[in-house]
This record gives C-alpha cells, sequence and structure tokens, in this order.
C-alpha cells in the first residue's frame, strides 16, 4: 500500500518549511518527528491534556488532533521559538522564576496556552480563578499548578506594566 | 560511534572537555580515576570518595550516583551538597544520574529514598575531597595542610598563594587515600544547603530542550509498536500480518510466544501496522471491579495474622464503647503524562538502552535475563523522565526495544500510546480495610483490631501496615485476593491505603469519644513518637484549626490526618473543603502541610513535592477509579478518568519543621500519605457524612 501523500508549506517559528508529507498526518507528528522539534509533547494523542499545545497564527491549538493540512501557508509557533537571541520570553522566564514544573513533560503546552491566554488580555491581569479556568484543559500530573497560576499572573503583570 | 556514545552526547550535555571525554570513552573511565570495573560492579557502600565524585582538570566535579530525576529536584539537592562540601560555584558541578556503566550499583529511585542514601555519600566524598586537594596544594607550597583552605573552586595558601582545584588533578587524579574520616562541613557555615536553590535543570524545561524518553533518536533508528491483549488473561492463538505488511513503511513483525512486535519506519506506521493486525485471543474468566470488590468483602475471615500485641478480652473489658467500620479504596492508575517509551540498540552481543526508567540496574538486569546477555554487556542510561510516581520502577518499553531491535539489527524505539499506558499499566490494587476498635471512658485508645485485603500486590499495599498509636490490645492482619489485575508500585504503596483508613476511622473514634480530633491524637500518642506531635502541634499552631468535638455541618469544614512515613518522615495534613450540604459534590480549597523530613536540603524542593504530591493525592482520592469490565480496563481514556486540574486543584501551603540536626529523610511519598483522610475527615466536618470509601465522589 502506498501511502498518498501531499506537498505542505508552512512557517514554523519563522522558517518556511516545505515537504512532501504523508497525507494523514497531523501536525504533532509533522514538528516532532519530521522536523525533530521534540519540545512539543504527546501526553494523549486524541486532544485530553494539552501537552502538544502550540500556536497557529497566534492562536493555541492541540498539535495532536490538528490535521497538517490546517496548518498550510499558516505560521506554526513551538516551545523551540519563543526564545530570541538567546534571551527566554516572558512566559518562559516566568515559569523558570516560579518553578512551574516538576518533570516538565506538561510545560511546553502549558506555555504556549499561557501564550495565546496572555495575547487574548491585551494587557490585562487576570484573576487567579481566570487563569485556572484558563489552563482547565491542560493536565499536570506533576501537581504544578499554583506555580503555574503564580507565574501566569506575574508574567500579565510585567507585560501590563511594559505596555 | 557507539550507541553509548551517541546517547552521552546527546541526552546528559556534559561538561568534560572533549580530551576526558574521548578518554573516558576508550580507557574505561581511566580518566575519572575510577575502579576499572565500576558499571555498577561498584557496591553503594563503598566509602572512596572516587567511586562518588570526580574532579577534572578543568575545574569541574562530577557526581555519581544511580538515583534519577523526574521533577523531585534530586538533580539539583545533589549539586548542592557537592558544591557545598567542596565550596565550589554551582556551575562547577555536574552529575552523572543512572548511567549503569559510570555509577555504583543502586537499586532504584523509590520510596523517597535519594536524599537520605546520597546527602552523607556526597558529603562524605566531598570532604574527603576538600582535605586531599587541600594537602596536594600544601604540598605544593611547602606550607602545613592546616593553613591551607579550599574555597570557591581554587586552594588559598598562608601568603596569599592560589591554585585552582583543576590545576591540582592535572597530573594525577583525585584518588581516595585518607586514613581517617574528614569532618564534613558544618551546617552553620552552609552556603547552598539549606537554601532554595534554583533547579539547575529548569532551563531545559522551559525552552522544550529536554530530552525525555519518547523524544530521543538515534541515526538509523526505526519505531516498535507491541500487539496488545484485549485482556490481562488473553492468550493469542492465531495471528495474520499480512494486511500489516502492506504499509509503506512497515520494515518486519517480531514473534516471541505472545509478544508481537511491529518493527516501521515511523511511529504512526508502527502503530497502524499493529491496529491492522489480525489477532485471535483465546479469552479466560470475565470479571470486572464489583466482582473484586465481593471477593475482597469475604477476605479477612480468612486473613493471616502480621502481628498481635496484648490481652484482647483484658482490653475488651476496659472498652467503654466499640467501635467498627469498613473502608475500601479503589485502583488507581499513575497517569505519569509521559507514557512509557525507551530506546534499545541490540548489536554485536551487546545492548544499549536510553530510557524512562526509575530503575536503570533493574531494567539491565532484565534486558540482560531476556537477552541471554551478562549485565555487563547491557548499558542502560537514563532519559529525563517525564513523571514516574512508582510506574517506571520497570520499563516495559526497554524489553520490547530490546527485543525489536535485536530482531532488526538496528536501533528501536518504543513509545507507548495513552490507551496503552492506561490499559497496560500496574495499578494501585483497590483494597478493603476493616478496623475494630475500643476507647475507655476517658477516651484512651484500648484496642485495634486491622485486617487490609488487597486486589493484589503484598509489596504495593502493605506499606506501613500497622497503626502507630499504641493501644492495650494492638492486632494487625492481611489477606491477598487475586484478582488477576495486573499491579504494580505506586507512590507510597500502601502507606496512603491504610493510612486512609487509620486517620479516618481515629477521626470517628474521636467524636465517638467527645474529644476534638487533634486531642485525640495528641492523647492516642502520649510519649510515643514526640516528633509526630510536635508536627500535630505546629500544623495546628499555623492553621485556624479550632477544636470541635462534633461537625459543624455548615458546608465548610476542616479535617485532620498524620503519618509517620517508613518509621522517618513525620506529615501532618490539613484539608479545608467546601461541600455541598446534600454532599454531592466537594471542593478541596486548601490543604496545609506540616512536615519533618529532618534537615532540609532545598526548601523549595520540599515544598514543590509538599504542593505537588497533595495535589496528586486530592485527585486520586477524589475521582479517581480505574473500572474493569471483562477483565480488562474499561475506562482507559483521560476524558473518563477524572485527573484534577488548575480549575480545581487546591490551595497548597507547607511548613517544615525539621530540626538541622536530623537525617534528611524522604518527601514525595509521604506528603501523599494522609491526604485522603484529611478531605475525608474535613468532608464529615462540612456535612456530617462519613465517606468511607475512596474515590469519595
Ligand atoms: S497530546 Fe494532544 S492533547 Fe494530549
Ligand atoms: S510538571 Fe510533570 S506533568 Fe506537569
Amino acid at each position: 500500500m502506498s501511502q498518498p501523500m501531499r506537498q505542505i508549506v508552512v512557517s514554523v517559528n519563522g522558517t518556511e518549511q516545505q515537504a512532501d508529507v504523508p497525507d494523514d498526518m497531523h501536525l504533532l507528528e509533522f514538528l516532532r518527528e519530521t522536523l525533530g522539534l521534540t519540545g512539543t509533547k504527546c501526553g494523549c494523542g486524541y486532544g485530553a491534556c494539552g501537552a502538544c499545545t502550540v500556536l497557529l497564527d497566534g492562536t493555541p491549538v492541540r498539535a495532536c488532533t490538528t490535521h497538517l493540512s490546517r496548518a498550510e501557508g499558516k505560521s506554526v509557533e513551538t516551545i523551540e521559538g519563543l526564545a530570541r537571541d538567546g534571551q527566554l520570553s516572558p512566559i518562559q522566564q516566568a515559569f523558570l522564576e516560579h518553578e512551574a514544573f516538576q518533570c516538565g513533560f506538561c510545560t511546553p503546552g502549558m506555555i504556549l496556552e499561557v501564550c495565546g491566554f496572555l495575547a487574548r488580555l491585551d494587557g490585562r491581569v487576570p484573576e487567579q480563578a481566570e487563569v485556572r479556568q484558563a489552563l482547565r484543559q491542560h493536565l499536570c500530573r506533576c501537581g504544578s499548578y499554583q506555580r503555574i497560576v503564580a507565574a501566569v499572573i506575574s508574567a500579565a503583570t510585567k507585560q501590563s506594566r511594559s505596555a | 560511534m557507539d550507541g553509548k556514545a551517541e546517547i552521552d552526547l546527546q541526552a546528559n550535555g556534559l561538561k568534560l572537555s572533549r580530551r576526558e571525554w574521548l578518554t573516558s570513552l576508550l580507557g574505561g573511565l581511566i580518566v575519572l580515576a575510577r575502579p576499572a570495573s565500576v558499571g555498577g560492579a561498584v557496591s553503594p557502600e563503598d566509602p572512596r570518595l572516587e567511586v562518588w565524585l570526580h574532579v577534572g582538570s578543568d575545574g569541574i566535579a562530577t557526581g555519581f550516583t544511580g538515583k534519577v530525576e523526574y521533577g523531585q529536584s534530586t538533580r539539583t539537592g545533589f549539586i548542592q551538597v557537592i558544591a557545598e562540601e567542596l565550596d565550589l560555584p554551582l556551575d562547577r558541578v555536574q552529575l552523572i544520574m543512572g548511567d549503569t556503566d559510570r555509577v555504583p550499583f543502586d537499586a532504584g529511585t523509590y520510596a523517597s529514598m535519594s536524599t537520605e542514601m546520597m546527602r552523607p555519600r556526597f558529603r562524605r566524598a566531598g570532604s574527603r575531597a576538600r582535605v586531599l586537594l587541600q594537602r596536594r596544594a600544601a604540598e605544593r607550597w611547602g606550607v602545613s595542610e592546616t593553613h591551607v583552605k579550599l574555597q570557591g573552586g581554587r586552594v588559598l595558601g598562608p601568603t596569599g598563594q592560589s591554585i585552582d582545584l583543576g590545576e591540582l588533578v592535572k597530573e594525577s587524579p583525585l584518588v581516595d587515600i585518607l586514613e581517617h574520616e574528614p569532618e564534613p562541613k558544618n551546617p552553620d557555615d552552609y552556603r547552598f544547603v539549606g537554601k532554595g536553590i534554583a533547579r539547575v535543570d529548569g532551563i531545559q524545561r522551559v525552552t522544550g530542550a529536554a530530552i525525555y524518553g519518547t523524544d530521543f533518536s538515534s541515526p538509523g533508528m526505526l519505531h516498535g509498536a507491541v500487539l496488545r491483549p484485549p485482556a490481562w488473561d488473553a492468550r493469542l492463538v492465531g495471528l495474520d500480518a499480512s494486511r500489516a505488511k502492506a504499509l509503506a513503511g512497515f520494515v518486519q513483525t517480531v514473534r516471541q510466544d505472545d509478544f508481537v512486535g511491529v518493527v516501521a519506519e515511523t511511529e504512526s506506521v508502527a502503530h497502524k501496522a499493529v491496529d491492522l493486525l489480525q489477532a485471535r485471543w483465546e479469552r479466560g474468566r470475565a470479571f470486572s471491579d464489583a466482582d473484586i470488590r465481593s471477593q475482597l468483602e469475604a477476605a479477612c475471615p480468612h486473613a493471616e495474622l502480621v502481628h498481635e500485641q496484648g490481652d484482647a478480652a483484658q482490653a475488651s473489658n476496659r472498652s467503654h464503647r466499640k467501635l467498627q467500620a469498613v473502608y475500601e479504596t479503589a485502583f488507581v492508575y499513575h497517569a505519569a503524562l509521559e507514557p512509557q517509551a525507551a530506546w534499545a540498540k541490540v548489536e554485536g552481543g551487546e545492548a544499549w538502552v536510553h530510557a524512562s526508567t526509575q530503575r536503570p540496574f533493574g531494567v539491565r538486569q532484565q534486558i540482560a535475563e531476556l537477552l541471554g546477555l551478562s549485565p555487563e554487556k547491557v548499558h542502560v542510561t537514563v532519559a529525563e523522565i517525564g513523571g514516574a510516581f512508582g510506574r517506571k520502577n520497570d520499563s516495559d518499553a526497554a524489553r520490547e526495544a530490546a527485543l525489536l531491535s535485536r530482531a532488526v539489527g538496528r536501533p528501536v524505539r518504543v513509545v507507548w500510546t495513552r490507551k496503552e499506558d492506561f490499559t497496560q499499566s500496574s495499578f494501585r490494587p483497590a483494597a478493603r480495610m476493616e478496623v475494630e476498635a475500643g476507647i475507655s471512658n476517658d477516651g484512651r485508645l484500648v484496642s485495634w483490631d486491622y485486617c487490609l485485603a488487597a486486589a493484589g500486590g503484598k509489596f504495593s499495599s502493605t506499606r506501613d501496615l500497622q497503626s502507630f498509636y499504641p493501644s492495650d490490645f494492638h492486632r494487625t492482619r492481611f489477606t491477598l485476593v487475586p484478582s488477576g489485575v495486573r499491579i504494580g508500585s505506586f507512590r507510597g504503596l500502601g502507606s496512603p491505603i491504610n493510612a486512609f483508613a487509620r486517620e479516618s476511622f481515629i477521626d470517628e473514634l474521636a467524636y465517638a469519644a467527645g474529644i476534638d480530633p487533634l486531642t485525640f491524637r495528641l492523647r492516642a500518642l502520649g510519649e510515643h513518637l514526640p516528633r509526630l506531635a510536635a508536627t500535630l502541634r505546629a500544623l495546628a499552631a499555623h492553621s485556624n484549626w479550632t477544636p470541635s468535638t462534633a461537625p459543624a455541618k455548615t458546608g465548610h469544614g476542616f479535617g485532620l490526618a498524620c503519618c509517620l512515613y517508613r518509621d522517618k518522615t513525620y506529615v501532618a495534613q490539613l484539608a479545608e473543603v467546601d461541600a455541598d450540604p446534600d454532599g454531592k459534590s466537594i471542593r478541596v480549597a486548601k490543604v496545609l502541610t506540616a512536615i519533618d523530613c529532618g534537615f532540609v536540603v532545598n526548601p523549595e524542593g520540599v515544598r514543590k513535592q509538599a504542593e505537588g504530591g497533595v495535589t496528586m493525592a486530592t485527585s486520586y482520592s477524589l475521582g479517581e477509579a480505574v473500572q474493569i469490565e471483562d477483565a480488562a480496563v474499561s475506562n482507559a481514556r483521560f476524558g473518563r478518568y477524572p485527573i484534577l486540574s488548575s480549575k480545581d486543584a487546591p490551595e497548597v501551603q507547607t511548613l517544615l519543621v525539621g530540626q538541622t540536626e536530623n537525617p534528611s529523610v524522604g518527601v514525595g511519598e509521604p506528603v501523599t500519605v494522609p491526604v485522603a483522610a484529611a478531605i475525608a475527615n474535613a468532608y464529615f466536618d462540612a456535612t456530617g457524612i462519613r465517606k468511607r470509601n475512596l474515590p469519595l465522589m
């Protein structure tokens, strides 16, 4: 059985990627296997844990359930693309300062979700409950939630000050 | 380059200089001045510093340990200890963890023993190295040893001499020749240890650079997937692989008895191919979790006696009131976010394995037996681990990857799907606890009679089986019900199961005696376990605990529970819950943990373990139950197995009450132990309803 292939053009972390990929490929497999960007994790593969979250044109999506064709011509951002010139992004920095992780397997997905969340807030600093609600579909089995929430609020606060 | 070197370079990012690096590969560690056959052959009791610590000519100190990191912050803690004794900046210390060729034998990273075991070893090795380095400098300068001092990575002499410690090992590596045991550094002089030093491996976690078991790859690597039986006791009676073989990217099927695996060019083709295998199974007995519950119900009358003390008849006479209760817990799934994952390369009578495992030496032994190799021919290194919780004491994926690699002669990675990880897991056993106690008319605990019936897994269920509360008559019994369910190690083993019954029942007894639950516990302890009593008192003093002899029934409640874990760690917890008056819903608002784990190497590390452990235990106490139908898991999806999210996670506060002079002991498991009972007790306070089954909802 030869597999139907398709050509895809997608920008990943600012670099245009062109590849021939199997027709039924999902974004997660493309990132991890085709491009070797293993920072994006697979915790379930069916949309229930959030570990695979990346930004698609700035909006958080679950790469495991996002068909690659949906990314055609769009731009994808992953955890590997957040730091600029060796400088962590403010959200990465806040996660680091608050040690908002234990094993760290959920961390990339959490961080990308927070990127989208803070962008939607447009400079407003969220309440705790709002953050908890926004991240409710991200599992952290190590139980780092309290620190994650604190990191998000501190990143939002910094962002609103510098805006 | 052999598989070993690939692994080291990619995964460890060590700071050994290139020359030393190559020498260590070729020369069997000569440059590290380590015993020729260090590969796990060295006993963990070996006192020589070179077994535990290498000081490189680049001025970098490297610690060696069989322990591994999966989020407990041990990597950071060990580096703090070494940096402290050697007075080195933290960034000049690194660790090699869980590499079976290079670290002394270690039984595994479990039971919260890492700091307890390793802190004394690294202290001793570090202080020995310090003395030797100072001696070398003193000899070089022709001054007395007492006039030189190691400080900030340099040895300083009496008249302004100064030399980097790397210089001191250029000509000959540091080898232990000390005739006496030097005093380790006085904790009063500590600069790193005892401080909340940030995780040394945090940056890799926020940038996606950490390479977990699911992420590791090597040139030429293929992917494996394995056919899973539809039930625990299903037997394979027929297989047709023709449809799988037709897939583009398919490489080979591998069969050995009931093991059937597929090797393919990509992970998704491997799994698709397995889905296309047409297997015929012979099913065994169909059973459900309800059947197991009935078996457990009938079990205690046949239980074996574990311990008995005192005179039952006398105690009975003294009992003013007698109470009995039955508690139950469900099967629980670890659900580490990273599933089972491993890479293996089997070639030329040797095997290299890189796996997410808590027990690299255990995996080495298993792979050796599986492949018929001697353990020295099996080289296990450990990937970053995405959560473990006891499930990764083994690595099923490593065994599978090894079998597949041997068959295809190329490296193979096996990464389980979530469904496989769930259905093939080794769960915490369901259990039934029957307890009976008598109290005197002044509210003293007079008798205690406890029976645990577990659905498989003596090792997994009997930890801290015996209650520590003294009583005139004391009896403990235990029995196993062979359930057919795969059982394994789960964070804390039986300790949280036994504590749920003990601490819930103590609350019931307190209310029955008309004494508040804190006072009742303190009285029951009396002079026994003063550190536990102190931990309970500290908890009460730092919270809004108000003594009460009857439940508040206001929809808001507080509940206490405590434990002594492995006779070492003392934990007391206070849960604060909101519940519907009709008892239909419950929210755990807050959990305060007071912990005496002896001397604390990194207070932030302890707090994080407490936060994580409390959150996980709250989650499984409230809603987690593995359901079983037809001899298989029937709710093996995240959506059907409710793991607590940020929305419902409690606020967690932690109070450290340990004293400097006590040895450092475990944290990660003990902090989970009293949680379920604390919540059930708080729920009772809030509603007047006693819940005796886990999960509570
Ligand atoms: S891996 Fe995509 S949501 Fe879990
Ligand atoms: S840090 Fe381990 S899953 Fe979140």
